[in-house]
């Protein structure tokens, strides 16, 4: 029998596109979405080699891109992960 | 214009210095930024009757560093 987390199944995993030249941008985008974490933002991954941000969250998902866009940062958003 | 001198934690690199650099230099608010990856400062003269040194701040943290103001110049 599979156990689904209820709490979260309304949260999705958004991917974006995010231009990160080094660690020191990726942890900016970190620290940002970071802020927004607790109930809303549940997990942040970044994988440098892709230069993709893959954010579980409850949150729209132009409300993270809005913050990504904010760090100055070249940034698309892909779609939704299944 | 005033004068704000801001300790800016979490650069890494010469992108880092040049987004904030770009994005704050954008802001008619702003008429001079400097930002040294070495002293992990921002020195910044703005009109402080358009902009506070909390707003630039602000804007230092939306791009996800920490920043603190060190020092200030209103004159």
């Amino acid at each position: 029998m599979k156990i689904i987390d209820k709490s979260f199944n309304f949260s999705k995993v958004y991917e974006f596109n995010v231009e990160m030249a080094c660690d020191g941008c990726s942890g900016a985008v970190k620290r940002v979405l970071g802020r927004l974490s607790g109930t809303q933002v549940s997990s942040i991954d970044i994988d440098m080699e892709k230069q993709k941000v893959y954010v579980t969250t409850t949150l729209p998902s132009e409300n993270i891109l809005a913050k990504i866009i904010k760090t100055g940062k070249a940034c698309s958003f892909v779609g939704e992960r299944s | 214009a005033s004068l704000a001198v801001v300790s800016v934690i979490g650069m890494t690199c010469n992108s880092c210095v040049k987004s904030i650099e770009g994005t704050l230099s954008d802001m008619n608010a702003i008429k001079f930024i400097g930002v040294s990856l070495e002293k992990k400062q921002a020195t910044v003269r703005y009109d402080s009757k358009e902009m506070t040194e909390r707003d630039i701040v602000e804007n230092i943290e939306d791009m996800g560093f920490d920043a603190t103001i060190l020092q200030t110049e209103t004159n």
